[in-house]
């Protein structure tokens, strides 16, 4: 019950970061939309192994409990330091284009370099 | 096996542990892509599967077979050139670590088995492409890199969820679960892979990431990061939830080939040239997807590393990529490597691209799709007749020799594998490529660069949802 209510805010939030990715107009706007994907998707992972139950998964003895898949949970640590090192990547790029251009709106950027390209 | 991997790795972390001292990480990086290339014949010509540790179905599993082998061979071959090719560059240790770490990633990519596994390794992969993207620190460059990031995270996250759907179903991230998963979850994974593929509308970054990257950074994404997609591809159509797939594919890999030769015959900048002519090829790969099409990915990784390394060096000597310029200041020994490299593009006999293109062409299901890649393979011959038809100087200008050494371990691995191949049917290669150039003669005065705006970030990622949609209706439609 926990786990589906889960996967279906994370489904929610996937779809609401890709769409502010699509409309916002600001690189930084932008990364952050991506944060907002990355980290639904590591929260459904959380939903996924909470199905069979929400205890920790630390044997007690006691194996009448209903504990949580402690497999995804595993595995999604990487994806998060993942996510984190892609943040990090894409704020020092925008920082390097800042530098240049000193704005951060998509389209000024794009005009810029048109006009450099003729 | 595992030895293919760590190799490139430790070395990676070695240069990185001496990343002031130029000549030492360069000696560490040429000796262990030697090493690699030697452990390389005993490894690939066995089938083995083996799991990492003690945890079964939940463990990293790793194997070799036929579909991975072109590929491993080609990640060696493109390494090594482009390692002393970049000799003379003066790059610092870190370069080098990059690259290796590179290197090792996309051998364990060819050889894992689990979904999991392969999610974290194109994920490294793509981190490190990003940094050697913007390696120069140019804005441009860091442009170019920022688009494939965003793009590329949204389709990995895309990936993900369609993995944690394949979890859900079938209790494991092994890839025989793939059997017996639903369409949806089939399609987001086929979807959030087909962003680093270079397909026409699903990775509309690479043109400008391909052709503003550094010099020795291009060829290592046209020829081996835009191969994962298409490895990872040969082998889910295998899968029986992946049935869709192969007609799918039919239809976008022959739409991507033809539109993308057509861009690049109107693009007069080289290196975009050739960043269209990446997207045309994945097409022909895509249109057969099997063993053909690794071999196919094979040849094309040789000949446009050859032909990415000429032009950037050419652009860099004479300080501009726009072809029309080059005329009458190539020296002759440039122009015979990219003479070399253009013909087995456009499929002429007796090159490696004729061998492979040929097989893809005779395999293909119907008389239609035959037609429309000889459509499309006319249209390449008919845009890299602008680089042929480039005229070297007279006057002799010197070449490095490690220049000139690495196009020719390119050049004899092009030609071994065209005469080895050779079979008198594909003299039937002739004839689009002479059709190819009496178009050329034709209509060289009319060709003008085609509006790029498709380039754009906001429309680029629109594109690729889009045709996620299309492909969720087209797999909902089939099954």
């Amino acid at each position: 019950m926990t786990g589906s209510i889960v996967i279906y805010f994370s489904i929610m939030g996937m779809l609401a970061g890709t769409i502010g990715m699509i409309l916002s107009k600001n690189i930084i706007k932008k990364i952050l939309s991506l944060g907002i994907v990355e980290t639904s998707i590591n929260m459904m992972y959380t939903g996924i192994s909470s199905r069979g139950g929400i205890i920790p998964p630390i044997v007690s003895g006691d194996f009448s409990l209903s504990y949580a898949d402690p497999i995804p949970q595993a595995v999604i640590i990487t994806g998060i330091v993942i996510s984190f090192a892609l943040l990090c990547l894409s704020l020092v790029l925008a920082i390097i284009i800042y530098n240049n251009y000193h704005t951060m709106d998509v389209e000024t950027i794009e005009r810029n370099f048109e006009r450099e390209e003729e | 096996m595992i030895t293919l991997i760590l190799i490139p790795v430790l070395g990676g972390i070695v240069c990185l542990a001496f990343k002031n001292r130029q000549r030492l990480c360069m000696t560490i990086a040429l000796a262990t892509t030697i090493t690699n290339g030697i452990i390389l014949p005993f490894q690939i010509f066995r089938v083995v599967e083996i799991n990492v540790g003690e945890w079964g179905n939940l463990g990293i599993r790793l194997a070799i077979d036929d579909f991975a082998m072109p590929f491993l061979l080609s990640t060696f071959f493109v390494m090594l050139a482009i390692t002393i090719n970049s000799i003379r560059k003066q790059y610092d240790g870190f370069f080098y670590s990059l690259v290796l770490i590179l290197f090792g990633t996309l051998n364990s990519i060819f050889l894992s088995r689990d979904l999991f596994n392969i999610f974290v390794t194109v994920e490294l992969a793509s981190i490190i492409s990003f940094i050697l993207i913007s390696y120069e620190k140019k804005a441009r460059q860091a442009w170019a890199s920022l688009k494939y990031l965003l793009l590329s995270s949204l389709g990995l996250n895309l990936y993900l969820l369609g993995i944690g759907m394949v979890y859900m179903e079938t209790g494991s991230f092994a890839m025989e679960g793939l059997n017996s998963v639903s369409t949806v979850a089939s399609v987001l994974i086929f979807g959030g892979l087909a962003v680093k593929s270079g397909i026409l509308l699903f990775s509309m970054w690479l043109p400008d990431a391909h052709s503003s990257a550094p010099i020795h950074v291009s060829p290592i994404l046209s020829a081996l990061i835009v191969k994962i997609d298409v490895y990872l591809s040969i082998r889910f159509v295998t899968f029986d939830s992946f049935l869709w797939l192969k007609d799918f594919y039919i239809s976008i890999g022959l739409f991507s080939a033809i539109v993308g030769a057509y861009m690049a015959l109107n693009s007069l900048n080289a290196k975009r040239l050739l960043a269209y002519s990446t997207m045309s090829q994945v097409g022909f790969m895509m249109v057969n997807c099997d063993k053909s099409s690794s071999w196919h990915g094979f040849s094309h990784a040789i000949f446009k590393t050859l032909l990415f390394l000429v032009v950037g060096n050419i652009s860099y000597r004479l300080g501009t990529k726009k072809y029309d310029e080059w005329n009458g200041r190539l020296s002759k020994w440039e122009y015979t490597f990219l003479l070399i490299g253009s013909l087995a593009m456009i499929g002429f006999p007796l090159t490696s691209g004729c061998v492979t293109k040929e097989i893809i062409i005779h395999g293909s299901c119907c008389p239609w799709v035959r037609g429309g890649l000889y459509l499309a393979s006319t249209a390449t011959a008919v845009s890299f007749c602008r680089l042929i038809f480039l005229r070297p100087s007279k006057e002799s200008t010197a070449m490095p020799v490690t220049h000139t050494l690495s196009y020719l371990l390119l050049t004899g691995v092009i030609f071994v594998h065209g005469i080895l191949g050779f079979e008198l049917y594909e003299l039937e290669a002739l004839i689009p490529v002479s059709v190819g150039i009496l178009i050329y003669v034709l209509t060289k005065r009319y060709l003008k660069p085609l509006p790029n705006k498709i380039e754009k970030l906001d429309l680029s990622l629109i594109a690729y949802l889009l045709m996620i949609t299309l492909s969720l209706g087209v797999a909902l439609l089939a099954t």
